[in-house]
């Protein structure tokens, strides 16, 4: 039965009349228009639907809607702000960091709570944090680059 | 990936709330930890609980707490903060080499430990789509009665590809286990039936709140064979612990539905053990990798492990 679900999502508070078998995904996606978040693999395997809840990655294919209900949700949306560019998107951009694009949303936020959790990282703590996202053409040495850059604040 | 089946959510936020829901669904109830497992298995069909139970709002099933001759660790203690915690690095080194070796980061910060050591077993040809498993037969562990992966079999072989339990399981960890009835301890070998079918002995309104080490600052390791270097389950994987008197265990895993266990008193002991498993084990050709590869890397696992603690 479809039941009225009040979320958090990028410091809005919008409700939704939802099931609750819906994935988190499927509603920022098909109920909110946030298609920054995308599905790969809806299994937790790719990492490509990676959003914040509380400040943690989640993959949404695998998250419940209801889960997130009463916490705050972030996703690629939320990062710029009044038109500029969050620092890991520009310095993104700078390093050449993706190709197609479909794995970029669930990086950057991975890459965003990571940096929460150790602002002074290693390369190889990088290459860890974003062990869970999966890209198919860049590789992932610039990416790296992009959110070493972004730690250092050196990005521009 | 298609989507889920209908079942009812709700998140209880306390232990006495959550055995009022437990029982009573027709269809059952299924906890929800961090989901990392569940949600993916109910996705593909293979689990259709009427209710899903998110445990995350219960006070105090989260932490590491050092209490003199045991140390505890609550069951929703996320693999990632075992990884990290100083006590476990220093005194259970199997452990703390397992947890930074599961899955990925993101899945560390998700997955919890209760819910790694309950994951379901696997095999390549249930861990499907329903309409790639619809194109065969029913098997034994999808309420059918043949083993697709074995032809003729009688039993099923999926097989159990947890990180955390044989790390625990060579450090002699057991499980607090509570129920409405009131909670018990139970050795977690123990709760292992070996059966692929139903690979525990728990039920479903039984819960895991934490899991007890004996307190004492051991030697030891653990060797994760995989296919790819991250986000990724083990094909073989060994743990071993000892104490300062050379005591110890020797787990096996990802070769049946259970770990296998090995006690040891000496190194002379000890050295025997990879030869002994190498000849236990009979994997069969339900993963990625050939059983005849798998079972010889048994052997060659363990021995490389021995030689680095
Ligand atoms: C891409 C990917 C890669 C993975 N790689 C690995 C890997 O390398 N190694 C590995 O070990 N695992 C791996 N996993 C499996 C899984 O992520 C982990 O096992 C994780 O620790 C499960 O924990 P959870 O809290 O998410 O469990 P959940 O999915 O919430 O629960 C798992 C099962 O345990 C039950 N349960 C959970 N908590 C309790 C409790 N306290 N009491 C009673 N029952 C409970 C649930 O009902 C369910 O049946 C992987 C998963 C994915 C998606
Ligand atoms: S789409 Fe969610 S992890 Fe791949
Ligand atoms: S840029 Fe295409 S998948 Fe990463």
């Amino acid at each position: 039965m479809k039941r009225s679900v009040l979320l958090s999502v990028n410091g809005e508070r919008r409700e939704v009349f939802i099931k609750p078998n819906s994935t988190l995904l499927e509603v920022l996606r098909d109920e909110l228009l946030l298609t920054g978040a995308k599905e790969a693999c809806g299994s937790g395997e790719c990492g490509a639907c990676t959003v914040l809840v509380d400040g943690k990655p989640v993959n949404s294919c695998i998250t419940l809607a209801m889960e997130a209900e009463g916490k705050a949700i972030e996703t690629i949306e939320g990062l710029s702000k009044e038109g500029k560019l969050h620092p890991l998107q520009e310095a993104f951009i700078d390093h050449h960091a993706f190709q197609c694009g479909f794995c970029t949303p669930g990086m950057i936020m991975s890459a965003k709570a990571f940096l929460k959790r150790s602002p002074e990282p290693t390369k190889e703590e990088i290459r860890n944090a974003i062990s869970g996202n999966i890209c198919r053409c860049t590789g992932y040495e610039n990416a790296v680059d992009a959110i070493l850059d972004t730690a250092v604040g050196t990005e521009k | 990936m298609s989507s889920m089946p209908e079942f009812e959510y709700k998140r209880p936020e306390t232990l006495k709330e959550l055995f009022d829901l437990l029982p009573g669904y027709e269809s059952g109830a299924a906890i929800l930890a961090g989901g990392t497992d569940l949600m993916p298995r109910i996705k593909r069909g293979l689990e259709k609980p009427g209710l899903v139970v998110d445990i995350k709002d219960i006070e105090g099933l989260s932490y590491v707490e050092d209490k003199g001759e045991k140390v505890k660790i609550g069951a929703l203690t996320t693999i990632f903060d075992i990884r990290n915690n100083t006590l476990i690095k220093d005194k259970y080194p199997a452990l703390h080499e397992a947890a930074t070796l599961t899955a990925s980061e993101n899945i560390q910060l998700r997955g919890s430990i209760g819910g790694n050591i309950l994951q379901n077993t696997r095999c390549l040809y249930y861990n499907k789509s329903e309409a790639w498993r619809d194109s065969f037969k029913p098997c034994l562990k999808n309420g059918g009665d043949i083993c697709n992966a074995a032809k003729g079999g009688k039993r099923c072989f999926s097989v159990y590809r947890g990180d955390l339990a044989p790390a625990l399981m060579s450090l002699g960890a057991s499980v607090c286990i509570v129920s409405e009835n009131g909670e018990k301890e139970t050795a977690l070998e123990d709760i292992f039936t070996g059966d692929g079918v139903t690979p525990f002995s728990l039920s479903r309104d039984e819960l895991i709140k934490n899991v007890i080490i004996p307190s004492a600052k051991m030697k030891g390791g653990y060797g994760k064979f995989r296919m790819r270097k991250a986000v990724d389950y083990p094909s073989v994987n060994v743990a071993i612990s000892m104490d300062t008197g050379g005591k110890g265990r020797l787990v096996v895993g990802s070769v049946g539905a259970k770990p296998f266990m090995y006690e040891f008193s000496s190194l002379e002991e000890l050295k025997e053990i990879p030869e002994r498993a190498y000849k236990d084990v009979s994997p069969i050709n339900n993963m990625s990798l050939s059983p005849y590869y798998r079972k010889n890397m048994v052997r060659v696992l363990a021995e490389e492990l021995i030689r680095r603690v």
